[in-house]
């Protein structure tokens, strides 16, 4: 585990050093998205706001139809755009697309 | 979900799996390439022989190839499209399109452009071994081998893994403690956030990162000494000794006895010989297995572990119970 500090709140959270992106939910409306390089190493710690513009997650264009099944990606997308406030499993969902690479961190205007 | 797939439904999807195949083949002129040609000539021409010849094997049983002395020639037949096809099948054939579109490419080239070991192609694995229909066989599958009466009491080891998929199959249908066994933490966290997305996460459930041949000691580091039950489901095609994999499974079993059940290994495997399950373990060879294994191959690793088996089913999966 690593300790990584929210950006936008300073909450602290223990991520599991898993190597690419790996998104903590910090409070309703934001999160933590840390990347770990190969060694465990985080490399870099975002604040992720789900509602307002500036860095998200987003899915990544034509990779949703590899969405499992068993996840509903209409609701995921009202939570990445901050419509619906996330449940505990909406969370796990989103760091399973994450993991994935269906959903990714982005930069926005 | 459902627990039988009708055998209509296993047909459609031998269909248009068919069809995947031989279409693109078709596009990149495959056909015409082979025509009239020494299977011998052939095998220096492609880049994975092993590919081609199963290809060709698959081909010619389907009835689009036939052979006169050595030389392939292609016959009349074209793909058929299945009258209805139904969601389970459609919703199945997401990545088997996908990665047959390359088939031509990586029977050619040898190399397979979907293999699973690049992060870029996990989605596509994981959306695979997750499809509905995959998912009703396995479970379908698991169910004959006793999972669901196994009790809350014991402990079932998961040393197929597939990112999770099956860990979450043996968790709905047990309440047995589950150690599920994968070399990488990263899959590990993965199946636990799958499990956690699901409701299913509980704390008898334990990821023990090893290699599933060292099943003993991840047994071992999860609290337990032995297992009542080893699942390896579609798992004999993705590792280097199946022996290995068998014989330590084996070794870790619930001894039986004064009322006790006898611990065992739930095989469910995809087999070559089973015409349906072709099309699937073309798709599963370009995603980076073997190609599944001939059921003689099956039944020669087990004696060579030294193992009991009673077979349980035999299609579309070859299904076994077996022990010391
Ligand atoms: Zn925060």
């Amino acid at each position: 585990m690593v300790l990584v500090t929210c950006p936008i709140c300073g909450k602290r959270h223990d991520v599991s050093p898993s190597p690419g992106w790996n998104f903590v939910l910090c409070d309703v409306d934001h999160g933590v998205t840390v990347f770990v390089d190969g060694r465990g190493n985080v490399r870099e710690v975002h604040g992720t706001k789900l509602a307002e513009r500036g860095a998200r997650l987003r899915f990544v264009p034509g990779m949703d139809d590899l969405a499992p099944t068993w996840i509903d990606v209409d609701r995921i997308r009202l939570v990445l755009d901050g419509t619906i406030p996330p449940s505990e499993e909406d969370e796990a969902a989103v760091r399973v697309l994450l993991r994935l690479g269906i959903v990714r961190y982005e930069e926005v205007e | 979900m459902s627990s039988v797939i009708p055998r209509e439904a296993l047909q459609h999807l031998e269909l248009r799996l068919q069809g995947a195949i031989v279409g693109p083949l078709e596009e990149a002129g495959f056909f015409e390439e082979i025509e009239g040609r020494e299977l011998s000539a052939l095998s220096q021409e492609f880049g994975d022989r092993k590919l081609l010849n199963y290809l060709l094997e698959a081909l010619h049983d389907w009835g689009y190839i036939y052979l006169a002395g050595t030389k392939v020639y292609r016959t009349a037949k074209r793909p058929e499209v299945p009258p209805v096809v139904g969601d389970d099948v459609e919703d199945f054939m997401v990545v088997p399109s996908k990665v047959f579109s390359r088939l031509y490419e990586a029977v050619k080239d040898g190399k397979r452009p979907f293999h699973v070991s690049s992060p870029e192609n996990r989605a596509l694995f994981y959306r695979f071994m997750d499809s509905r229909f995959l998912k009703m066989m396995l479970l379908e599958g698991l169910r004959r081998l006793g999972l669901s009466s196994i009790p809350r009491g014991a402990v079932v080891a998961d040393l197929s893994f597939h990112m999770g998929v099956v860990t979450g199959i043996i968790a709905m249908e047990t309440e047995a403690a589950v150690v599920a066994v994968d070399p990488s933490q990263d899959m590990l966290d993965l199946a636990r956030e799958r499990l956690n997305a699901q409701g299913l996460l509980r704390d008898n459930i334990s990821f023990i990162r090893s290699a599933p041949e060292r099943v003993r000691q991840a047994v071992s580091s999860a609290g337990h000494s032995v297992i009542h039950l080893a699942v390896v489901a579609e798992k004999l095609n993705w590792i280097r000794d199946p022996i290995l994999l068998l014989k330590n499974a084996a070794s870790v079993l619930a001894p039986g006895g004064r009322g006790r059940e006898r611990g065992y290994i739930g095989i469910l495997q995809s087999v070559w010989d089973d015409p349906i399950m072709r099309g699937y373990s073309l798709a599963t060879y370009l995603m980076g297995s073997d190609i599944s294994p001939r059921r003689s191959d099956v039944d020669k690793w087990l004696r060579a572990s030294g193992l009991r088996y009673k077979v349980e089913g035999r299609g579309p999966m070859f299904m076994a119970r077996a022990w010391r």
